[in-house]
């Protein structure tokens, strides 16, 4: 099981979730990897991606996790960029033995919102329809009077709970 | 500039349709000297789907010093914005504005989006007449199936490219790089061009063109180029997967088909450029499927060696074959045992013997009885039939037949499984009379009598179990009628129709009868005049183009078809029609 870490940024900001899901599957097979499919009437390769992000809003900090056959890292990784749409980069790589199950595992992230004035961080958690980025920054804008968007903010840290401690997925899993 | 088109997207639904990103996407970082832009009258989702524009592009800009960007039609959310910033509409790629390119290619697809046409000048700020459009703007080209009669539209385009077009786009950019600037010297040197149509230099009599027009034919697909690394989307679109095309034309000749006779001759491209073709696409776009296109797959001569071929690649790859629509009759021979049973999609055309020989849909009914038997001995449970209403000759008995040919397949599938859990499709259209078939002659029965054939069918229809009867909107039929064998004058209709709200009338959603009622009373149209039967010996509009099948030929086969007459596929030997394959 491969864990890759990339970033959804300039055109690619606009892909759904679902979007997202195809072009990685193809970005996949062009690079010239196979893998793993699940069984079944209507097969499809196991790849799972972290919770979606608003269309619109640019990340740093997007995961997926790969069923695949044992392969050398490093060159997955530049095999996997050179073969990439425009805005999709992927970062970092690594193996684990079972599935982390990102989706359900992350449960933070971090935003920069580059203001008129001045960037500020926020912390949100997911999950929760009522606090999304995008609603965030809505309410932003009429305490503030100003006139931000998700154009103006970039999800740049995701993280999981070990214990008490909230920590980015790479920390939380190392390498097998 | 690019900012401000990048603040909008925020604002509309799917924004993807809008940015372009594409992978395979040409470098467009440094400017060349000829810019073009194909534009299609429809929305991302669909136009994205279309082969030609794949091919067309990837020829473009594959030309020294030329670069050529795409352009959709916005949904009504994004035009909306873009009226609201005073924003007009610009390309995918580079947001160019339209005004800004040289040339501007149009797809023509389908009668009902002429006013979508409009529609995409308008937001982009371009004259809507080829006359009112000096050198300050760009020269508007026009190519696609309805270029079988480009009359209704000539008026807004300077040039209209009639036939295949990846010989002729590639001569005419040389043009264009030529005199840039001057469009009259232009369009002098592109109208030598087989399958140019220069409306503003074509002479007329009585309104009807009678300056020739050979359509363009490209003699060996195998020579042709075909885009290998074609854009891959990155938001879903209606046909999501690469296709090889297979073949040009049709051997069939059913009477009522326009693309039968329109993309005649035949051209073969043979097994191995397909194979090869088929496998570089799985490479160049890592789709998840791959499809075959043509008008009747069945009939290419190399169906089975390509089939094992493609589906053998394709599987080491985890990449699923989809079959392509196969004519009843040939479906048999390439029945593939590992293909997913997901639904049969046949088109009978007709429901009695006798009107399938009228129409020369050569289907029997034990063609039928056996192709269902083995279909539903394989295990498929659904079927989508389509049907046609309104065929020349037509009565109540021939739609009672359609009634029954759905209970005898359901009876087989009975037989042969010995269950009831079929479901069936029946999807009915309403007969258009379109140039270049032999029925081009004939007349379309009248909205108020398609009405009343629909009830007389949905009321059979409901009576069988299982049956789901999806119909196409009569006014639909109707203006496809008069705008698909309409002349010069019918312009004025879609202007009209434009400026009362009628734009990208393919989508239910926006499509607005009332609309066109209004126009077509404003102006005082005499809709019947297109819709009647015409005289045989009567000069047509379209009569200006040569299209290789000959007149009499489509002649001889309508004066068969009243007797009853079938004429064989042509597969099994010459019949002369004058395309010469």
């Amino acid at each position: 099981m491969l864990v890759v870490k990339f970033s959804k940024t300039l055109t690619a900001v606009y892909m759904s979730h679902l979007d997202l899901m195809r072009a990685i599957n193809r970005t996949i097979k062009r690079a010239g990897y196979e893998p793993k499919f699940s069984q079944g009437h209507n097969p499809h390769a196991l790849l799972k991606l972290s919770p979606p992000i608003p269309v619109g809003l640019s990340s740093t900090s997007e995961y997926f996790t790969l069923a695949i056959e044992a392969t050398d890292k490093d060159k997955f990784l530049k095999d996997l960029n050179f073969s990439a749409p425009q805005g999709l980069e992927f970062l970092k790589v690594w193996e684990t033995e079972k599935d982390p199950g990102l989706a359900r595992e992350i449960i933070m992230a971090e935003y920069e919102i580059s203001g008129l004035n001045s960037p500020l961080t926020v912390e949100l958690p997911l999950g929760q329809k009522t606090v999304r980025v995008d609603n965030y920054i809505k309410e932003y804008n009429e305490k503030h009077g100003t006139f931000l968007s998700l154009k103006n903010a970039v999800k740049t840290k995701s993280f999981v709970m070990i214990g008490e401690k909230l920590v980015e997925p790479f920390t939380a899993y190392p390498q097998a | 500039m690019k900012s401000k088109y990048e603040e909008i997207l925020l604002n509309v639904r799917k924004p993807a349709r809008y940015i372009g990103g594409e992978y395979n996407l040409p470098d467009f970082s440094v400017p060349k000297k000829v810019s073009f832009c194909l534009c299609f009258p429809d929305l991302y989702e669909v136009g994205m789907s279309n082969l030609g524009l794949q091919i067309l592009y990837s020829i473009l800009n594959g030309v020294k010093e030329v670069s050529c960007e795409r352009c959709f039609a916005p949904w009504k959310d994004y035009a909306q914005q873009l009226r609201e910033n005073n924003l007009p509409l610009a390309s995918l790629e580079t947001v160019k504005p339209l005004k800004d390119f040289d040339c501007l290619g149009f797809s023509i697809q389908y009668e009902l989006g002429y006013t979508s046409l409009l529609y995409m000048l308008d937001l982009a700020g371009i004259p809507f007449r080829a006359k009112d459009r000096g050198n300050e703007f760009p020269l508007l080209i026009a190519g696609g199936p309805c270029t079988a009669n480009p009359e209704p539209y000539a008026d807004f385009f300077d040039l209209i490219l009639i036939g295949d077009g990846e010989e002729f786009i590639e001569a005419f950019a040389e043009i264009v790089k030529k005199h840039k600037g001057d469009k009259l010297k232009i369009l002098k040197e592109a109208v030598k061009l087989n399958g140019a149509y220069v409306p503003s230099l074509a002479k007329t009599e009585n309104g009807i063109t009678v300056t020739p027009v050979k359509k363009a034919v490209v003699k060996d697909l195998n020579l042709s180029k075909y885009p290998l690394k074609p854009l891959v989307a990155n938001t879903e679109i209606v046909h999501d997967r690469p296709v090889v095309e297979l073949f040009r034309g049709c051997y069939a000749g059913c009477r009522f088909c326009q693309a039968c006779f329109f993309y005649r001759p035949i051209r073969l491209r043979n097994e191995e450029t397909v194979v090869k073709t088929a496998e570089a696409l799985i490479k160049s776009t890592g789709a998840e499927e791959i499809g075959f296109s043509s008008l009747s797959s069945g009939d290419y001569p190399y169906i089975s060696g390509a089939i094992n071929k493609v589906f053998k690649l394709a599987s080491a790859k985890n990449v699923k074959l989809q079959l392509p629509s196969l004519r009843l009759d040939s479906y048999l021979e390439c029945f593939s045992d590992n293909h997913r049973k997901s639904g049969l999609t046949f088109a009978p055309e007709a429901g009695t013997q006798r009107l399938r020989n009228v129409i020369n849909k050569n289907i029997t009914d034990s063609d039928i009885e056996n192709t269902f038997s083995q279909a539903f001995t394989k295990g498929y449970k659904s079927v989508k039939l389509y049907f046609m209403i309104g065929l020349p000759t037509e009565t109540d008995e021939d739609i009672e037949g359609i009634a029954k040919t759905v209970r005898n397949i359901k009876d087989i599938f009975f037989k042969t499984t010995g269950g009831k859990a079929l479901s069936i499709n029946v999807s009915v259209a309403v007969f258009v009379p379109k140039p270049i078939t032999p029925f081009q002659w004939e007349e379309q029965i009248s909205i108020a009598e398609m009405k009343r054939r629909r009830q007389l069918l949905g009321g059979l229809l409901r009576q069988i179990r299982g049956v789901h009867f999806g119909w196409h909107e009569e006014s639909e039929s109707f203006l496809e009628a008069v705008f698909a064998r309409g002349g010069r004058e019918l312009s004025y209709l879609v202007e009209k129709a434009y400026a009362l709200g009628s734009y990208l009338d393919s989508w239910t959603e926006l499509y607005n009868f009332s609309v066109w009622e209004k126009a077509i009373g404003e102006l005082n149209i005499n809709t019947s005049l297109y819709t009647a039967r015409k005289d045989i010996n009567a000069r047509l509009p379209w009569d200006y183009i040569d299209f290789s099948v000959a007149k009499e030929y489509l002649k001889n086969e309508y004066e068969k078809s009243l007797k009853g007459e079938t004429t064989k596929s042509c597969k099994g030997g010459c019949l002369l029609c004058g395309a010469e394959c």
